[in-house]
């Protein structure tokens, strides 16, 4: 095993190696950990730490801890019927616009993957919605859904199914977030499934071919398994994300009508900046911080056992 | 039969090809119209012109801003690139003690909302006489927990014989990382340069917060004052605007889409 002196470690032996061959190892990936564990303690640890703070003291309106309140901020917010609402919203914003990001971007992805022409084009218009902000797309839905401009407004009102501005209902706010999200969503998932999708051997298929399964049975039997590693990790990444949408929130509704679309990561920045008042905004933020670790960690005990890797 | 099948295949994916596409389309055409003939519900006009993108360059400092974002996204591209390949090469091939502790402290940061951190965030960057500069509006972003994540992923592909057979020939480290892992992991390298570069190109709360001058101030901080000021009355210049804004997007996802078809033709490594 040792047959040069540079300390790369032994693929998976057991600890049986001597102190000071531990310590070189151990030397090595510090160098190599450095750089991001800086960083992230600074601007990532440090933060969190003095929110975790804040959340305990009621504050003054500059921020500065006034006294020291234990738990009241919770108690107060969790006897909020407008962050228990918002609580509501958020969840059901998170799950429609996560399962339906990563159910398009696979189903664009299984469709362009097939030898075929064209299918340049196709990657790149699939792809397009993958780098645009969340400002660009919210100016372009509020026009689009613009009752007196928009081609989707109008055409609502032609139809009869809505005559005033989408974004005024409750519900039609709601849609429209979710539209957005999808829209915006797709095109990274799509592009990392189209990736997995080329890894997965054309031999797989063949004998599928052979044993004359139909394409539904292709799909759940031979691409999903082989994709779950990129389907595990973009349902990690699509959920957090959608608990973090803050942008179009702030551009197309504004959390209203009647605090509908006001989800948490919205109501910690207007209880923060917009009602200075700190301690609750930070208690917000942690009670945020706290369902995302745990969409995290339940996502990482029930997936990744399922999931297929090299 | 099957000239059938593929005919509605085509169908399909056009159809949702013209779809996903349609709100950019959409808005490039408005971009060219004048707003009287928008603001008329007239988006048939072929009255087109760019006189909506010489009123934008001429009444906002949208290249100013586009400049800054450009650097921006650069620099903290760059960074994270650097910074991220180093941690997720030691969480894929070395062996360290706490490995599986750590690994979780970053994937923790995963589950840190931005939103809980930027009130003391804005403090460090103030205290560090950071406010309103590229330092302030990069630093805070090199390290990503997620792009270690992604890398990682990639990084756990590379064959075992690769391994074993580069610790054979004595290849150190730095060797490895840059003869073997990289090559081997390349589409993924480009998905997270492109990801990485858009990302931040499109960062908008904490530059709404850190800049206050046209020096610094970028393209989404000038969109949201533009579509604040504005919604009612000039569509044409809000739409070329934003148009503008997208279009260094447009570029660069092409760009890689050429690049990904290349790449992802040539196959296997060839080491």
């Amino acid at each position: 095993m040792e047959l040069h002196n540079t300390p790369v470690a032994a693929p998976s032996t057991t600890t049986s190696g001597t102190k000071g061959r531990f310590l070189k190892k151990t030397n090595a990936a510090l160098w190599f950990l450095l750089p991001s564990l800086v960083i992230l303690a600074v601007f990532t640890f440090y933060p969190m730490i003095m929110t975790a703070i804040e959340s305990l003291f009621s504050t003054n309106v500059r921020g500065e801890l006034a006294q020291f309140v234990g738990f009241s901020n919770y108690a107060e917010i969790f006897s909020d019927p407008l962050f228990l609402k918002s609580l509501v919203n958020t969840f059901i914003f998170v799950i429609t616009a996560g399962l339906g990001t990563i159910a398009l971007a696979l189903f664009l992805a299984s469709m362009v993957t097939e030898k075929m022409r064209g299918s340049g084009f196709f990657r790149t218009a699939f792809a397009s919605t993958m780098g645009i902000s969340g400002a660009v797309a919210s100016v372009l839905f509020l026009f689009l859904f613009n009752p007196s401009v928009g081609v989707l407004g109008i055409l609502l009102k032609d139809i009869g199914v809505k005559q005033n501005n989408l974004v005024a209902d409750p519900t039609g706010a709601m849609i429209i977030l979710v539209v957005v999200s999808i829209w915006m969503g797709t095109g990274f998932s799509f592009l990392n499934l189209l990736g997995a999708l080329q890894s997965v051997p054309a031999d797989y298929y063949a004998v599928a071919d052979l044993a004359g399964w139909s394409s539904w049975q292709k799909t759940w039997k031979i691409t999903i398994p082989m994709v779950s590693p990129t389907l595990f990790f973009l349902l990690v990444v699509e959920i957090i994300g959608k608990f973090k949408t803050f942008t179009e929130i702030d551009l197309i509704t504004g959390g209203g009508p009647d605090n509908a679309t006001n989800f948490i990561a919205y109501k910690v920045y207007t209880d923060a900046f917009g009602n200075r008042n700190f301690g609750i905004a930070a208690s917000e933020a942690l009670v945020l911080t706290a369902i995302i670790a745990f969409a995290t960690w339940f996502q990482f005990r029930f997936t990744e056992r399922k999931v297929y890797y090299k | 039969m099957t000239q059938l099948k593929h005919a509605n295949h085509y169908f399909w994916l056009i159809l949702v090809a013209l779809l996903m596409s349609a709100p950019i389309l959409i808005g490039i055409w408005a971009s060219l119209l004048p707003t009287a003939d928008i603001a008329a519900g007239h988006l048939t006009s072929t009255n087109i012109s760019l006189a909506n993108y010489v009123a934008a360059i001429q009444t906002t400092p949208v290249l100013r801003y586009m400049a800054n974002s450009f650097i921006i996204a650069i620099l903290i591209t760059a960074g994270q690139l650097v910074l991220c390949t180093l941690a997720a090469y030691a969480f894929a091939f070395l062996d360290f003690r706490f490995k599986k502790q750590i690994f979780a402290l970053f994937l923790i940061t995963m589950m840190l909302p931005f939103e809980a951190q930027i009130i003391p965030n804005f403090q460090t960057v103030r205290t560090l006489g950071w406010l309103d500069s590229y330092a302030g509006l990069t630093i805070p972003f090199f390290a990503s927990a997620f792009g270690v994540f992604m890398l990682r992923q990639a990084f756990l592909q590379v064959p075992n014989e690769l391994h074993e057979y580069s610790q054979l020939i004595g290849l150190n480290h730095l060797q490895f990382l840059f003869r073997i892992v990289l090559p081997y992991s390349r589409s993924t390298i480009v998905t997270f340069v492109l990801y990485m570069f858009l990302t931040h190109w499109n960062d908008y709360l904490w530059p709404l917060i850190t800049t206050f001058t046209d020096q610094y101030r970028t393209t989404q901080v000038g969109l949201k004052q533009l579509q604040a000021q504005d919604t009612f009355s000039n569509w044409g210049v809000i739409m070329a605007t934003a148009i503008l804004i997208l279009l260094p997007t447009l570029i660069v996802l092409i760009i890689g889409q050429c690049y990904f078809r290349k790449g992802l033709n040539t196959g296997g490594l060839k080491a």
